[in-house]
């Protein structure tokens, strides 16, 4: 090997970029020419000293403004899915033939259910002015047939009707008790990642109840989805619950544990107590 | 465990979610390319912002066939010099990557305890960007030369001569600093 040519390759050698025979050429080489070995070292101390610089830890904000970000993605997408499914299925109420097919029988009664609100109030807005009371019934009838709606779909073999189900509980304002078993149900044993995802997310806005607080931090045990552990562990210390602080360092005992899980549990831990 | 490229397959297929893994893999070591390219943290925060929302923006685009990294340093890329397009309008940039840098230093934060680190810092600002950049993709990104050649669109062969030449002149800025030459 030349100097010159030496010399070129001394940056991959220094990447450890280089074929192994070519290292050895090269290393060969160095070993007996004095103003190569004096480059090389020069070269060499800089590369060795470039080490010395510390990773630097960026502010929380770029985390959080990420996850928003993220969150802002995934419901822009859902609704567009959810739009998309939207007008499927009106294309395929064209015929009365194909709305009652049996194959989706809860997606009919869904949809029902919907004519059932729109006429109630439709009903209402044309029969009378705008009395308080009669509001707050109509209020009360549509939370009660949404929660109907949400439960019929979140028992549907199809993930994507069991997505809308969770996704119709963010319209829910008093969800009974059997909405939130369902749901707490769908978070611990749905097969779909995304599903559980979104039970997260929608469990969110009723965690002012005792019984999501309760159970929480007892689902992050049954999770094996790093993606959900990551979501109730960010949900767990936005609530600033006392008890996940248990339910974090259990998680952390687990050997399998992936690193960005443990890297948020930890942190997670720190921010709780 | 799934592999980046696996991970982004899936980003792709719009289970967007997923982006968060490759976050929290990656988010770390670009602010810090970032941060010694620019010797700015906010700036260099809303760089890996930027990039990430770009790789959602993007991720039909992503075909497999580079490494995830070496595609997120390219959207990194971009994103650095729209920046600096936006900064300099009437400046051609070219003319601004080969240009010397300002020597304002990086605030260190550890500086009394630190001081090598802080004067290597400082020589590396001193490095115009065009040199700098490709000192920080080949030392700390663990990129091979033949990706840098790809992000750079420029020959292995290139890459390699400008490591080396970077590397001299950022020995000789560490000597001059280290010896008190301002």
């Amino acid at each position: 090997m030349t100097c010159e040519e030496t010399r070129r390759n001394i940056p991959e050698l220094l990447a450890a970029d280089l074929p192994a025979a070519d290292a050895a050429r090269l290393r060969e080489h160095l070993n007996s020419c004095t103003s190569c070995w004096q480059e090389w070292q020069e070269l060499q101390e800089t590369w060795t000293r470039l080490g010395i610089l510390r990773d630097e830890q960026p502010g929380p904000e770029l985390r959080r403004n990420f996850y928003q970000a993220l969150e802002a993605a995934q419901k822009d997408l859902a609704a567009g899915n959810g739009w998309r499914q939207k007008l499927s299925r009106l294309l395929a109420w064209r015929t009365a033939a194909q709305f009652l097919r049996p194959a989706a029988p809860a997606l009919r009664l869904a949809a029902a259910s919907l004519i059932v609100a729109g006429g109630f109030g439709i009903g209402f807005f044309a029969g009378a002015g705008g009395d308080g009371g009669k509001i707050e019934r109509l209020g009360r009838e549509v939370d009660r047939l949404q929660q109907q709606m949400s439960l019929q779909l979140l028992d549907q073999p199809s993930a994507s009707a069991r997505l809308q189900g969770v996704s119709l509980t963010s319209r829910v304002q008093d969800p009974a008790p059997s909405l939130i078993a369902a749901l707490l149900d769908t978070l611990d044993n749905d097969p779909s990642v995304n599903v559980r995802l979104s039970a997260v997310d929608a469990l969110y806005l009723f965690s002012g109840r005792e019984e999501v607080r309760t159970a929480l931090p007892a689902s992050l045990s049954r999770q094996t989805s790093p993606l959900v552990q990551i979501a109730l562990i960010d949900l767990l210390v936005s609530l600033k619950e006392k008890q996940a602080a248990a339910a974090l360092k259990k998680l952390l005992a687990d050997k399998k544990i992936m690193p960005e899980v443990e890297q948020r549990a930890r942190s997670g831990i720190s921010k709780i107590i | 465990m799934l592999d980046d490229e696996q991970v982004m397959s899936r980003v792709r297929d719009d289970r967007v979610e997923m982006l968060a893994i490759l976050f929290e893999r990656h988010h770390v070591r670009l602010y810090n390319f970032f941060l010694r390219l620019t010797s700015d943290r906010q700036l260099s925060q809303d760089l890996v912002q930027e990039v990430f929302l770009r790789i959602l923006k993007y991720r039909h685009s992503f075909r497999g066939e580079s490494k995830f990294s070496t595609w997120m340093y390219q959207i990194g890329r971009n994103a650095h010099i729209d920046h600096l397009r936006s900064r300099r309008p009437e400046v051609p940039i070219d003319e601004i990557w080969s240009q010397e840098p300002s020597t304002q230093p990086l605030p260190s934060q550890k500086a009394e305890s630190e001081q090598e680190a802080d004067l290597l810092s400082r020589a590396l600002e001193r490095l115009p960007l065009r040199k700098r950049e490709v000192l920080l993709l080949s030392r700390y990104q663990d990129l091979k030369y033949q990706e840098i050649a790809g992000l750079l669109k420029c020959s292995v062969e290139s890459v390699k001569v400008q490591v080396h030449r970077s590397l001299k002149e950022l020995r000789r800025h560490y000597l001059e600093l280290q010896g008190g030459i301002r």
